[in-house]
């Protein structure tokens, strides 16, 4: 007995030391054991699959057994979800215009670096010309007074009450909205004022400024991106007025953005890193430009007409 | 020692890699409530109960061994070989002084929870040592005692089987 207690303990030391050694040598990082475990996975892993092959029905079954309940669970919210959603189908063609307005508004604050908050219009001021509106995010989404807004294709106006859930919005067209602006592509710099009709006055402050029709114009930014963060396109001039004599230019300027059709705008709530100077300016503007020097064509075409006759 | 009674013990190793393997491809694949039963505890514990403490830390070391290097095992080689072997051989010790062990099943029962709660700290606390990430609170707080009420459950029909099978041999003064 004795002896048998002696050897208990030997072989009990030995081991201890052994699997001591295999610990040290494995957590040492070397590939001591990758011999072993890959021979021991060849032989082992096909015996797995197989047993896991043979068994996978028995264990789809018990799992399925412990969910049973959450499985009818599922089949009546599935239902129900199944229900709203048919009935949202309806709601959803109205809204594709929407998420087409969201998605152009949030690839303009992408492209500009502008972290926004996305609203919905929920009011506008009934008198006359709509020239405030009200939005659907407020003080709890981050919105505070004097943030930009923008809509799909540039500015629309800055924030001038936020409450928690909603805030009002001073639009571009309002009679005292005011925003300096940079003609893009230029230095020269300008304010654009509304008037209470769907288009803008600009006013150029140096006199000497060439201003032409068709000119593009971006927000040139407060400091500290308040009330306007820098770069956001605002209109293009329809047309500009001859003042010989008098100190600045003035121009008649189209908003980039379409009143008539605003739903969804976004609320700027962090000012972009760097100025995105004139980048934000619709692209395809350019294209239709191109498409008249195409259609000149047609009129050159005519003169070896006079040489045949 | 003679030449079936190593055979017997050859056949029994045998059984035991391939509840190890079944343990971790059928039984850890079923999406078991509280992480299921634990098919190496029920097997390894009533046998080094039943054996002497040289046999029974032999055996711990072998079976620990496998599941080491077996496939799904990724950590330290080692770990659970050095906490089968010292909870093989503390069980097996302390079955022999206690030869009234299998009088009642509640107390077979009760030292199969001892000794399986053991194995499982004793392998978590060895992985706290050398840093195993698998020795989590979680391990420790959930893992332990669910697989604890799993295999206690399931060891009042699990054990008399093992013991049937590996007690005939069991070398007794």
């Amino acid at each position: 007995m004795n002896h048998d207690r002696r050897r208990a303990r030997l072989i009990l030391g030995v081991l201890i030391v052994i699997s001591l050694l295999a610990i040290t040598l494995d957590l040492r990082g070397g590939s001591t054991f990758s011999g072993p475990r890959n021979v021991l996975s060849s032989v082992v892993s096909p015996i797995q699959r197989v047993a896991s092959n043979i068994t996978r029905p028995i264990g789809r079954f018990f799992s399925d057994l412990t969910k049973i309940n959450s499985n009818r669970e599922k089949i009546n919210k599935l239902t129900a979800e199944n229900r709203n959603l048919r009935a949202k189908q309806f709601t959803d063609k109205a809204s594709a215009g929407n998420a087409e307005l969201l998605s152009q508004t949030l690839i303009l604050a992408a492209n500009g670096g502008y972290r926004v908050v996305p609203a919905q219009i929920i009011s506008m001021s009934q008198s006359g010309f709509s020239r405030t509106i009200g939005i659907d995010v407020g003080t709890n989404s981050g919105v505070k007074p004097d943030m930009t807004v923008i809509a799909a294709g540039g500015l629309i106006g800055r924030v001038v009450s936020a409450a928690s859930n909603s805030a009002t919005v001073l639009i571009i067209t309002d009679e005292s909205f005011k925003v300096g602006v940079r003609l893009a592509g230029t230095q020269a710099l300008g304010v654009i004022s509304g008037r209470g009709s769907d288009v803008l006055d600009l006013e150029l402050l140096d006199a000497q400024t060439e201003v032409r029709i068709g000119d593009e114009l971006v927000a040139r930014g407060s400091v500290g991106g308040k009330p306007f963060v820098p770069g956001v396109p605002v209109g293009k001039v329809i047309s500009v007025v001859q003042t010989p004599g008098a100190l600045t230019r003035i121009a008649v300027v189209r908003p980039f953005v379409n009143l008539a059709t605003l739903d969804i705008v976004a609320v700027v709530v962090l000012p972009p890193k760097s100025d995105p100077r004139d980048s934000l300016l619709p692209k395809p503007i350019p294209t239709p430009t191109v498409t008249v020097t195409v259609t000149a064509q047609p009129t050159v075409s005519p003169t070896p007409n006079p040489t045949k006759s | 020692m003679n030449n079936p009674r190593y055979a017997k013990d050859a056949a029994l190793l045998g059984i035991a890699f391939v509840v190890i393997v079944l343990q971790s491809s059928v039984i850890t694949r079923i999406a078991w409530p509280l992480h299921g039963p634990n098919l190496i505890l029920l097997l390894f514990i009533p046998w080094v109960l039943s054996e002497t403490p040289f046999r029974a830390a032999l055996i711990g070391f072998l079976m620990g061994g496998f599941i080491d290097l077996a496939p799904p095992g990724n950590g330290p080689v080692g770990q659970w070989a050095l906490a089968m072997t010292l909870i093989g051989f503390g069980l097996a010790t302390y079955a022999e002084r206690s030869r009234d062990l299998v009088q009642s099943p509640l107390v077979e029962v009760g030292i199969f929870a001892l000794g399986a709660l053991a194995l499982l700290l004793t392998w978590g606390i060895l992985g706290l040592m050398v840093g195993d990430d698998r020795a989590s609170a979680k391990y420790f707080f959930q893992f332990i005692p669910s697989s604890l009420l799993w295999n206690v459950v399931l060891a009042p029909f699990v054990l008399p089987v093992v013991r049937k099978t590996t007690f005939a041999r069991r070398v007794r003064r």
